[in-house]
């Protein structure tokens, strides 16, 4: 049905008698709702970035979309009793809505992001034949950090003109603005500020920062991701917190180690050994969380016959990454990880007035020099590689490409962006074909340790099923290993080619 | 979506009172309807306050596409829209005629109306004209209130005549007891006799009650003003019969 919707935020938070000024004499009182209104997302907003909202209001659960002050609905609502935190999107019933929340949450959980009060008094205005030709609607949002009051205009078909009408006499009034936020400031009424939260470093440094400025912000931004994500690691909501902990703790090593001469060295070596321990306090938990989300991706790979082995591995699994789990929560509620933490903010924050010898020297120089010398070694080590190099030299290859890709994103934000999405573009190519590479082996490997323990340690009478089960992933995997390796030349020559080359030596030399 | 259309060849039984809380009753649950008023007396807009443009008329109506959704208006319900009739719809028939050989012209020109509403009614003329053809071929269901009379029920069979001769779908005919006086001995043994007529009649009966007379002065579907009346009941439960019909 065609109609015209518009929302306006009211100057008086309370907003009374806005309506009654509005159409004094032919107002029609429809309805009046009380709810609690739920706002749900993932940590990193994914619905939000989507301009999506998932809200749940009694037992019912449906999405929104933000655009322009209209928040028409996406799908049908669906009936959902439950508690909607920490689902994931296959915990709903099959159809559109979960369809789009499958797209949009991939592995990630739900969490409850606001909560708020709202009442919703619908009007009607009247005409001479006391037909209704607009709809009001006045709704008051409240938590206990305020109220906001806002009031939607609602067309009825066929009496566009009243609506026109009604619409210019509420301008007149100037006791409100069109609202394109509605959805945010109700958000932070709740205390809570959408989109605060992204795995990806969004920085915006200065051009003309100090080297030593940059690596400061830098550094500050992933020591905030790696406080944020603590919550979600211990609460254990989904494996993504733990995964984009890792990557800040992978991302200060990166940047402690390649980034030279501008924090003093002793305190550099101190936290370069802090944070190899702590990523290392991680390791199984993440190896375990991946063989789990693997889990169909294997079971895919067996025939039925040796399904019932998988079964057993799998539960065997899931019963030591609970083990895992309970080991990380250990790690971080000991008191050396944040004495370790506290010391390191405190390093960040004195990081101003330090500095080592290069410190001075204007960060988008240093970026220059750092990345191009890097780019000059992977494209050196990758063209000495042919398809009788031993698989080492492609690992070596992997991380030093991983390397390269940090500095590029530490400082993308000195550099054009078009350009600077260009070559993450050619790089990520080669990096997946590497990243590919070194998860298959890495899998074949762990798969070979666990059939020696199988085989030596366990008694169950099933150990030959898993085994055999084991023996058939490790052989699939390695011919699809193969696959992969044959792909190398073809992701190299997209990296090494001429137009990639030309964009870096532009840009950093 | 399902089109129903009132039909009686018989004025005054009820076809624009039923229409209208029909209507009203489908959309309760969410759903969205659109009636389409065809009889030029314009009763359906009356009960809902709506007057129809003043440009609007046959022939914009049998122009179709634009010409005719600019005219839908919405009601005071939620998801329950009106297509005006005018005074010029007496005359439909003869645009019919000039368009349309094969009878389905009224069914095209709701084809862009059946993606935007779950259902359609009609409130049709009480008359067996060329209009009524189309209306039969449009429509899912033609649905026909009949007041429990000896006359009444020999009108009703003339429209199965009708429908067995000119090979119409006969399961889209069906019928309900409109009107009904329990304390008048012939209404009593007209609806005893139910099972004995040819054609299918539905379990609920429309009440004669001065509650839907009432509709006129109140102008509001039954339910609005009486909700708690015999008339609303019967409507609703003639809303489920409807759906249930497959």
């Amino acid at each position: 049905m065609i109609t015209l919707s518009e929302t306006y935020v009211l100057s008086d938070p309370h907003g009374r008698d806005v309506v009654e000024k509005l159409a004094p004499e032919r107002l029609l009182h429809v309805s009046e709702v009380e709810k609690t209104v739920r706002y749900f997302d993932t940590f990193d907003w994914r619905l939000y970035r989507k301009g999506l909202a998932l809200i749940q209001t009694g037992s019912t659960v449906y999405l929104q979309r933000i655009v322009d002050g209209e928040y028409p609905l996406v799908h049908d609502q669906i009936e959902m009793k439950q508690n909607l935190e920490g689902r994931f999107w296959w915990m709903f019933p099959e159809g559109e809505l979960r369809d789009t929340l499958r797209d949009a949450l991939s592995i990630r959980a739900l969490l409850l992001r606001a909560q708020v009060e709202q009442k919703v008094c619908g009007f009607g205005v009247l005409n001479t034949d006391e037909k209704t030709v607009v709809r009001l609607f006045l709704t008051h949002t409240s938590t206990e950090n305020g109220h906001v009051a806002t009031l939607a205009l609602q067309s009825v078909r066929g009496y566009e003109r009243d609506f026109e009408n009604l619409r210019r006499r509420f301008m007149k009034l100037d006791i409100a603005h069109a609202a394109e936020d509605v959805f945010e400031r109700v958000m932070n009424l709740a205390g809570c500020v959408p989109g605060d939260y992204s795995s990806k470093l969004n920085l915006g440094l200065n051009r003309d920062a100090s080297g030593r400025e940059a690596t400061g912000e830098i550094l500050q931004c992933l020591h905030d991701v790696m406080r944020q994500n603590e919550a979600g690691i211990r609460a254990d909501w989904d494996t993504e917190f733990l995964h984009d902990f890792r990557v800040a703790i992978r991302r200060t090593r990166s940047a402690l180690s390649q980034i030279k001469g501008v924090l003093p060295k002793d305190a550099v070596e101190h936290f370069k050994d802090e944070f190899r321990q702590l990523n290392r306090s991680t390791n199984r938990l993440r190896d375990l969380d991946v063989y789990l989300l693997e889990e169909e991706t294997y079971r895919a790979l067996l025939p039925q016959s040796l399904q019932p082995g998988l079964d057993a591995v799998f539960s065997r699994l899931k019963s030591e990454r609970r083990r895992a789990l309970n080991d990380m929560v250990q790690v971080l509620d000991k008191p050396e990880y944040l004495d370790m933490m506290n010391s390191w903010a405190a390093f960040l924050q004195g990081v101003q007035s330090r500095g080592g010898k290069g410190s001075a020297i204007p960060a988008i120089a240093l970026a220059r020099k750092f990345i191009y010398k890097r780019f000059k070694q992977v494209l050196k080590r990758g063209q000495a590689i042919g398809d009788d190099t031993p698989d080492e030299a492609l690992h070596n290859l992997r991380i030093d490409c991983k390397k390269l890709r940090y500095l590029l994103e530490f400082f993308a934000s000195l550099f054009p962006k078009d350009k600077m999405n260009k070559l993450i573009g050619y790089m990520k190519k080669l990096q997946d074909n590497l990243g590919d590479f070194n998860d298959l082996s890495v899998q074949q490997q762990e798969l070979m340790a666990y059939l020696n323990e199988v085989l030596s340690r366990s008694r169950r009478t099933d150990r030959l099923l898993c085994a055999a089960a084991i023996g058939g992933l490790i052989a699939r995997l390695h011919s699809q290993q193969q696959v992969v390796r044959h792909e190398f030349a073809s992701a190299f020559a997209t990296f090494s080619g001429k137009k990639n080359v030309r964009l870096y030596r532009d840009l950093f030399r | 979506m399902s089109i129903f259309a009132l039909y009686s060849m018989k004025g005054g039984v009820g076809k624009t009172a039923a229409a209208v809380n029909l209507a009203y009753e489908a959309v309760q649950s969410g759903a969205t309807a659109l009636l389409c008023d065809l009889d030029p007396q314009g009763a359906a807009a009356f009960y809902f306050r709506i007057r129809a443009k003043k440009k609007f008329g046959r022939k914009r109506f049998l122009k179709g596409g634009k010409h005719l959704e600019n005219n839908i208006r919405g009601t005071d319900f939620e998801g329950l829209d009106l297509l005006p009739s005018a005074m010029s719809f007496r005359n439909l028939d003869l645009g019919l005629d000039d368009r349309a050989k094969n009878k389905s012209y009224l069914k095209r020109l709701l084809t862009p109306m059946r993606k935007e509403y779950d259902y359609i009614f009609f409130d049709c003329p009480p008359n067996l004209t060329l209009l009524a053809e189309h209306v039969f071929r449009a429509a899912d269901y033609v649905v026909v209130p009949c007041i429990p009379t000896t006359l009444s029920m020999l009108t009703h069979q003339k429209l199965v005549d009708f429908f067995k001769k000119n090979k119409l779908k006969r399961g889209k005919l069906v019928s309900f007891f409109s009107m009904v006086e329990q304390r008048k001995t012939m209404h009593k043994d007209t609806v005893a006799q139910v099972g004995e007529r040819e054609g299918k009649f539905l379990n609920a009966q429309i009440p004669y009650t001065t509650d839907v007379e009432r509709m006129g002065w109140a102008r509001q579907p039954v339910a609005c003003f009486r909700p708690r009346s015999k008339a609303t009941q019967a409507y609703r439960e003639l809303w489920v019969e409807l759906q249930m019909l497959k």
